[in-house]
């Protein structure tokens, strides 16, 4: 699911543009900001539609996931 | 002992779930070998991930082209905001990565033997085979449209001297001139792909020939992002952009490229510029390797990609029939990735993880001005559908986050890292 992320968080997490790098970014934090863009507390360009796609478990898993790119 | 077993168990558990998510680029998994027909957007993911995921696995793509050139920001070329050198890459990314490159035509396939013969008659075998070709143009399906006729009335939908003809035409078009854009029934190559180029022509235009009109002929009563689009058309370009709906007359009966005239139940409308984008079909491979179905299209299994007529044979991108999924780069780039997983749980004797499917289409209006739908998708019996209560199209509404601004530098952005995770 996480792979999904790289079309604009860039391969691997590591971004060539403005949207920010995901890469060295701890879990914890990627929990909050999807949680975050989920419920709308922070607004987005995209990510609000993104983040109410996944369920709690996924975003844990993706964040699980996504704290293991260097 | 049960220890020992219950924890081997527990790591290929942990390894499982952790293949849904990504996998580590480390060597899990059987030898095999895999032949991926094109290098574009699904065909180079495809192979880059296959070597990702398992690097014992031998992967060779076949490419006709020496080098690939994205239809995506085509439309910026056209509109005069993008070279032809900005939109095209090389596959040394691919080898770097592991994958042989092999710079031929395929010809033929032959199931039974799993092999592969290119145009200059050897042949290459595989364990699985992932076709990736794109779209054919169907040059028969609109009376009076045909190569030579796109010598004269460019579709531009396959990138290239197409892409550089209709620049020209309408640089060298006067001021008061009219362009006609005829987009063609779904499904097709880029469903907001039509608008975005209207878009991007009406900035040039404004810009440089103000007394110009664009008339839309379509095939179709609505189309993708329509809400944004026609909104957008009329607060950027008030009154240059005519959209016909298919129902009020906008279907095209036939096309005269001689007269640059276009017939349709209104009657004969001439300009100065016609774009054709005709209808279209999975690439010919496709249907040489007999996996695509009468409507030109290739049915595969949602869950893992995998022809439902040919087994071994993956199909990915345009040609494949991806139930709610649009034929565009982002679709055939996640589907890549789906299909690479599947094809190493395959030759391993897993069952496939569940896919993680993903689309986003950002267009522009103007280099400043961008919207964008996105969708993650459900796999089920009912196939491939958008995440209920989620995903959709930019706001209607900008705020003072200034949305049209923000997603105009993210659709560069989307373009950078895509590119960058395909080719480079
Ligand atoms: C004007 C326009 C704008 C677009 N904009 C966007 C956008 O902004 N975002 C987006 O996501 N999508 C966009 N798209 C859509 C996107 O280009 C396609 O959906 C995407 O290219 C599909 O990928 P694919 O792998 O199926 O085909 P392709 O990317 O076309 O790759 C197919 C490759 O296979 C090769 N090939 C075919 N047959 C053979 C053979 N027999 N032997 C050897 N090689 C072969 C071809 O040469 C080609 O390189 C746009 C399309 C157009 C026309
Ligand atoms: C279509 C492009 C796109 C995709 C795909 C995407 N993002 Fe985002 N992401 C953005 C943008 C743009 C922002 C800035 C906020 C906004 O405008 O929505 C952002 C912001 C974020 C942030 C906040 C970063 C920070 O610290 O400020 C996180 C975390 C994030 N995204 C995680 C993800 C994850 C995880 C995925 C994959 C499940 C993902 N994104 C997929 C475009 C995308």
């Amino acid at each position: 699911m996480a792979q999904t992320c790289y079309v604009c968080h860039g391969p691997d997490g590591r971004s060539g543009g403005p949207v920010a790098s995901l890469a060295g970014l701890p879990r914890e934090h990627i929990v909050r900001q999807m949680t975050e863009f989920r419920t709308g507390r922070r607004p987005g360009t995209v990510m609000n539609r993104i983040a109410r796609s996944y369920s709690e478990e996924q975003i844990g898993a993706i964040a699980e996931f996504i704290a293991t790119l260097k | 002992m049960a220890a020992t077993r219950r924890f081997v168990l527990g790591m290929a558990g942990a390894a499982a779930a952790l293949g849904t998510i990504g996998r580590p680029a480390l060597a899990q998994g059987a030898a095999g070998k895999v032949v991926v027909i094109g290098a574009g957007f699904g065909g180079a993911t495809t192979a880059r991930y296959l070597r990702r995921a398992n690097a014992a696995l031998d992967v060779t793509v076949v490419e006709r082209e020496e080098r690939f050139i994205t239809c995506p920001f085509s439309n910026c070329v056209i509109a005069g905001f993008r070279h032809m050198e900005q939109i095209t890459h090389g596959f040394d990314g691919l080898r770097k990565a592991g994958v042989n490159v092999v710079k031929g035509e395929a010809a033929g396939v032959d199931p039974a033997a799993r092999t592969v013969t290119l145009g200059d008659g050897s042949r290459l075998s595989w364990d699985r085979l992932v076709l990736s070709p794109g779209i054919d143009l169907n040059f028969t399906g609109l009376p009076g449209y045909s190569e030579a006729a796109a010598e004269m009335m460019p579709h531009a939908w396959k990138p290239g001297a197409q892409t550089l003809l209709l620049r020209r035409q309408l640089e060298a078009m006067p001021d008061g001139g009219t362009f006609i854009v005829c987009p063609p029934a779904n499904p097709f190559r880029c469903p907001p792909g039509p608008y975005e180029r209207v878009s991007v022509v009406a900035w040039y235009f404004r810009n440089n020939k103000p007394k110009s009109k664009i008339l839309v002929f379509d095939a179709k009563d609505s189309f993708s992002k329509q809400g944004l689009f026609q909104a957008a058309w009329e607060s950027e370009f008030p009154g240059m952009i005519t959209w016909v709906a298919g129902r009020d007359g906008g279907k095209v009966e036939s096309v005269d490229a001689g007269a640059m005239a276009v017939t349709t139940a209104f009657g004969v409308q001439k300009g100065a510029v016609v774009n054709v984008i005709p209808p279209q079909r999975a690439g010919a491979i496709a249907h040489a390797a007999g996996v695509a179905a009468e409507n030109g299209w290739c049915p595969v299994n949602p869950a893992t990609f995998a022809s439902t007529r040919v087994p071994g044979v993956y199909v990915v991108g345009d040609a494949a029939i991806a139930g709610a999924m649009p034929k565009s780069g982002s679709a055939a780039n996640t589907q890549g990735k789906v299909v690479a997983a599947a094809i190493v749980d395959s030759l391993a004797g897993r069952s496939p993880a569940p896919p993680a499917l993903f689309n986003v289409c950002y267009s522009l209006v103007t280099p400043d001005y961008g919207i964008s739908v996105a969708d993650v998708y459900q796999v089920n019996e009912k196939g491939i559908t958008p995440t209920p209560d989620a995903g959709g199209v930019s706001v209607r509404t900008p705020t003072a986050l200034n949305e049209r601004k923000l997603e105009a530098d993210y659709t560069y952005n989307w373009y950078t890292n895509i590119t960058a995770d395909i080719w480079g």
